[in-house]
């Protein structure tokens, strides 16, 4: 794989269990067969399920990749790449899937997931291409896989996610003007 | 939106609470669920769906229904639900055989025909997933290009992404059918085809580079784009495209980093590339001015990560100066407060990584890292630890063990080992501190822990002893009392090997006899027979304790292990012996075969002792007559290199910080094996007359890199003898080359004769292969350059296999390498002395010479190194490095002449001009003709 270009090694969706929902691998180095990639899956749960990461994306580093996660009810979400990556570009890859799916299904957790699998399976495929970041626009992304337009030109309804989005960016920018 | 600041304890616990709440509520209620639907005998999917869609999932059963797809009523939403069934099948690990897969892509094909926006896109991605043959592809090429050319938007984007993937994963030749829509696509108005045409280009010229390449016209003007996704994925292709060409991708980062990029991504990806430009410009020439300026403007951008991105870049400068390096420091400062655990983990890892280059650039966020001890993630907490322990200064070493003290408890074991890994490096650092750190060691190891966090430790502390003289007897002591309570049979054996070897020197030797008798009353086997080999150890070395040693050797004679019970007997009468006459066994005196490791590879002992049982002789089997073929040598040599490979795997391990964090240490271990294997030279039988190994020089290219053939020299000099090793590699794939050896020209060095040549018998393409030579000295020290020819039988040989072809019979060749230099620093061995002054007043003034020179160095540090290898000498005292700016400096030099005489230097050097440096070189030994030797070296 390229080495410039920002890539993942893989896209996990686990459930409180640590079970897979929908795990995507797009380099060979973490497991070729089933069984490898579940001992990854296992690992990688048993490293992060004890940890707080409701509010903000929790990081962690092992094994030579880097891997940035987050909770959300009943369901995990990890981006792993190489530790080298930039971790801020794999937590941008991780908010981007984290509000296209709420965009799409409402709320996330794991009943919303596998009843609309379908949904699920096409946000993956919008965001990442190959291990590449396709898109990180969620309302792009979630227009894509409702098949409504390409574009997100008509700008994204004023949801809550974006708000608070725009709100703990706010948040952060007076902060740091304050520790200046 | 609870996520204002980082969560105090209580809140976060409560959160806690609430989420197995919750976790717990969902699963009860998922558990009732799932019993009603199997109480109601759920085979219809409606039900079903109450606790999984997909609870009973079979593949028969899905390979079944997937008749729906030839139904001529084609019902979109049946089908699409089908689709997602199979997805979800192939996601959960299930495998389809080839046939099953085939019916799967027909039926899929058949899809087309519908009209349906949402099954289309259904059928698009599980295209990708099912890896269709090269002869289904073609089936469904018509129908995917059709759509490439649709109205809409959403079908050309898509229909590429699909079509391309397939492309590039059967037969990339293809490509050429669709090059003229693809080309169309990566200009499209609308953004997501443009972007789906540029993102499956990047996939498809890793396989066919050729036509990709003819797009960049059009790549340049999707760079134009408004669209920031277009914009990235643009400058991703081109440089791609580009990449080769170093001319070409410094005009294009130099013409975009005046022209503004919006999207976070594209930036980020330009100061790739502008980093990378300026680490191929190296460190040596001035640096860039813009492109520096442009990585300096990247730390003001709005985005975070193109920020980071950019500080991450200056940290990774080659030859990184404070200055440059500050204003990246500040914002990483800024990142370190921050409420994401994700940028205060990326700051902490950059400022981990420069901390070991440059610690005092990191000392302004040691206040900030404090307050990192504590964090949540202990990612983050561990980071800030090792970064502290590396910047710290040595007043403040106290307080932060203080603090680790309290944090080691809290945390796994993994993160423990990479702590102590930093305190080994710290305790090198500052040696006065020994004394402390050991204490806080030896407090670790009684704790609870892993076998790797207690090997972590107890390699630090084997190092500390190794390392520091002063903090040895404490150390052993600590590892002592370790032993007597020691779960880990493999550390009890290595610490008691290691008593052994250094107990005897210690000033109170019989005060560790106790602790290792203990291990022989208590231990398990494996522990008792080290520690039987470890008491004699101490009986060979001290004739004081050798009467009482024996006395507690007869007390094992009678252990009920085998091993045990032989090494006491072996032993034993050994030491009996020595009291009344050092005898030898096999020819080997007893200190030599406990402390020693054997002169041979245990693999060709036993060779040897097996042709000796096979064909017994009057004369007693000795260890010196052990000889060793080429191969064997080749094995042991293999074996050499994978181990200092995987050690210094291991050391690059976390983060890349490591190897740079203890320079020399493993690594200086690796050498060693690498160093013993070639000391095996000598145990090949047409070399076994050398003698033992004086030096060994660092390979010679004999060949520039990137040549038909490649060729590097090692120089192993024996007594009277020099060994020339050529590491020899063939780089041309339709070539096997035989009899490949290296002629030598010795008219003009006198004193050289060949003595036995062994070529290389076969060097197929990419494989290394060895010829030696063995030269025979009629002079003391000849000194020279020798003309070498490479000659070698070329027979052409298959391209893909390498193997050579039956009907080439090859013909004779030459090739024509560099000449060899014979210089006076191969006849010299690097050697440490203790003492320097005491040494060089000792010598005396009867066997020195001394010389002036001028060089033509433009700095001291370059002058040094020249002189440093001219000379082959060790450097002493941590001489070896003149202070900044410093106009004068003093280099003390010692090493080992070929007749094992001792010889010191000492160079003084001054800055005459820009260009000029002054030498004057004082040069002492036992003997004139040696110093005189050596001080001729530099001239």
């Amino acid at each position: 794989m390229q080495a410039d270009i920002p890539s993942l090694s893989c896209i996990l969706i686990l459930d409180s269990d640590g079970q897979r929902i929908c795990c995507k691998y797009y380099t060979q180095d973490l497991g070729t067969t089933h069984a490898e990639q579940l001992a990854f899956e296992k690992k990688m749960f048993d490293k992060s399920s004890r940890t707080n990461a409701r509010s903000e994306a929790e990081i962690v580093l092992f094994d030579n990749l880097v891997a940035v996660y987050k909770n959300s009810a009943d369901a995990w979400f990890f981006i792993v790449s190489r530790q080298n990556e930039n971790e801020l570009i794999l937590a941008n890859v991780l908010t981007a899937l984290c509000e296209a799916l709420t965009l799409s299904l409402r709320q996330i957790d794991k009943r919303t997931m596998l009843d609309n699998y379908e949904s699920l399976l096409l946000t993956v495929d919008e965001l990442i291409d190959g291990g590449m970041i396709l898109e990180t626009d969620a309302s792009a992304i979630s227009n894509r896989v409702g098949m409504k337009a390409a574009n997100s030109e008509p700008a994204a309804p004023a949801e809550g996610g974006t708000f608070s989005f725009a709100f703990s960016s706010a948040k952060e920018s007076f902060a740091r003007s304050l520790l200046r | 939106m609870q996520g204002g600041q980082a969560l105090p304890p209580v809140e976060a616990q409560q959160s806690d609470w609430q989420t197995q709440g919750s976790q717990w509520l969902s699963g009860v209620k998922d558990a009732a669920m799932s019993t009603l639907a199997t109480g109601g005998g759920g085979g219809k999917k409606d039900e079903d769906e109450v606790y999984s869609p997909f609870l009973g999932l079979e593949k028969s059963q899905v390979l079944q229904e997937c008749r729906v797809f030839n139904d001529p009523q084609l019902n979109p939403r049946l089908c699409a639900q089908l689709i997602t069934k199979i997805l979800y099948m192939l996601g959960q690990g299930e495998q389809l055989s080839r046939s099953e897969s085939t019916s799967i892509f027909f039926g899929v094909t058949k899809l087309f025909q519908a009209k349906d926006d949402h099954l289309r896109r259904m059928i698009y991605l599980v295209m990708k997933e099912l890896n269709p043959s090269a002869e289904e592809v073609i089936i469904v090429t018509a129908t995917l290009t059709k759509d490439m050319n649709s109205k809409q938007d959403l079908y050309r984007a898509n229909a590429i992404r699909v079509l391309c993937k397939i492309i590039s994963m059967t037969d990339p030749t293809m490509l050429g059918q669709i090059e003229r829509h693809l080309k169309q696509a990566l200009v499209d108005k609308n953004a997501f085809v443009a972007a789906s045409a540029l993102v499956s280009s990047i996939q498809l010229i890793r396989v066919n580079a050729e036509v990709v390449k003819r797009w960049v016209n059009e790549v340049q003007t999707a760079l134009q784009s408004d669209n920031q996704t277009v914009q990235y994925h643009a400058l991703a292709l081109l440089h791609m495209i580009k990449k080769q060409d170093r001319l070409a991708v410094n005009k294009i980062v130099s013409s975009l980093t005046r022209t503004p990029i919006k999207s976070p991504l594209a930036q980020c990806l330009l100061i790739r590339f502008v980093k990378k430009v300026m680490d191929e410009e190296g460190g040596g020439g001035e640096r860039d001015r813009t492109l520096l300026e442009f990585l300096e403007g990247t730390l003001r951008h709005k985005s975070d990560v193109v920020i980071y991105e950019g500080a991450n870049a200056l940290c990774g400068l080659p030859n990184v100066s404070q200055r440059e390096l500050s204003p990246a420091i500040t914002v990483l400062q800024l990142f370190l407060c921050s409420n994401k655990p994700t940028l205060r983990f990326a700051a902490a890892r950059t400022l981990n990584r420069i901390a070991m280059l440059h610690p005092a650039a990191v000392t302004p966020c040691n206040m900030d890292l404090e307050g990192l001890i504590n964090d949540a993630n202990r990612s983050i907490a561990t980071l800030a630890i090792t970064t502290l322990l590396k910047t710290g200064s040595e007043a403040g070493v106290e307080r932060l063990m203080k603090q680790i003290t309290t944090f080691m408890s809290e945390i796994a074991d993994e993160f423990k080992v990479i702590v102590v890994d930093a305190i080994r490096s710290m305790c090198i650092k500052f040696p006065q501190k020994h004394r402390l750190l050991m204490t806080f060691l030896s407090n670790m190891l009684r704790e609870e822990g892993g076998f790797t966090y207690k090997k972590a430790i107890v390699d630090t502390i084997l190092e500390l002893i190794a390392q520091i003289p002063d903090a040895k007897e404490a150390g052993l002591m600590n590892l002592c009392e370790f032993i007597e309570d020691c779960e880990f049979t493999p550390l009890s054996t290595a610490i008691l090997a290691v008593l052994g070897t250094e107990g005897p020197a210690t000033a109170e030797p019989s005060s560790y006899i106790r602790f290792i008798y203990n291990r022989v009353v208590l231990e398990n086997a494996t522990v008792r027979a080290s520690a039987v080999s470890a008491l004699a150890k101490f009986g060979v070395q001290l004739p004081q304790l050798r009467s009482s040693i024996v006395t507690l050797l007869l007390r094992c004679l009678h252990d009920n292990d085998d091993e045990v019970r032989d090494r006491a007997t072996l032993y034993c009468s050994m030491l009996q012996k020595m009291e009344v006459s050092p005898d030898d066994v096999f020819g080997i005196g007893p200190a030599q075969l406990c402390l020693q490791p054997l002169p041979v590879p245990l693999l060709a002992l036993e060779h040897a002792v097996a042709q000796y049982l096979a064909q017994p002789s009057d004369e007693p089997f000795s260890v010196f007559n052990v000889t060793m073929s080429a191969e064997m040598l080749a094995a042991e040599r293999k074996a050499a290199h994978e181990q200092s490979a995987a050690r210094r795997k291991a050391e690059n391990h976390d983060g890349g910080s490591r190897h740079q964090m203890m320079p020399g240490t493993p690594g200086k271990a690796a050498a060693k094996a690498v160093d013993a294997s070639v000391d095996y030279l000598a145990k090949i039988p047409q070399f076994a007359h050398v003698g033992p190994r004086f030096s060994s020089s660092k390979p010679a290219a004999l060949t520039d890199p990137e040549t038909e053939y490649s060729c590097a020299c090692i120089k192993h000099v024996y007594a009277r003898h020099t060994i020339l090793a050529f590491e020899l590699r063939n780089t041309i794939d339709d070539q096997y080359l035989q009899d490949v050896r290296v002629a030598l020209d010795l008219a003009g060095t006198a004193g050289l004769e060949v003595e036995v040549e062994l070529p290389c018998p076969a060097l197929p393409f990419g494989v290394a292969g060895q010829a030696f030579i063995l030269l025979r000295r009629t002079e003391a020290a000849p000194t020279g350059s020798l003309g070498c020819t490479l000659r070698f039988r070329v027979r052409e040989a298959h391209a893909e296999t390498h193997e050579p072809l039956d009907s080439s019979a090859g013909y004779e060749d030459e090739y024509a390498l560099e000449e060899l230099e014979l210089a006076a620093a191969d006849y010299m061995k690097r050697l440490m002395v203790a003492d320097f002054r005491a040494g060089w007043e000792g010598m005396g003034n009867g066997g020195e010479v001394i010389e002036t020179f001028s060089l033509t160095y433009s700095g001291l540090p370059e002058a040094i190194r020249a002189i440093v290898d001219f000379l082959g000498m060790e450097v002493c005292e941590g001489t070896g490095t003149p202070q900044d700016g410093a106009r004068t400096h003093t280099v003390l030099l010692s090493g080992a002449f070929l007749s094992g005489a001792q010889v010191l230097a000492i160079v003084n050097l001054r800055t005459e001009s820009a260009k000029q440096v002054g030498m004057r070189l004082s040069v002492r030994s036992a003997d004139k003709e040696i110093s005189q030797f050596v001080a001729s070296c530099v001239a």
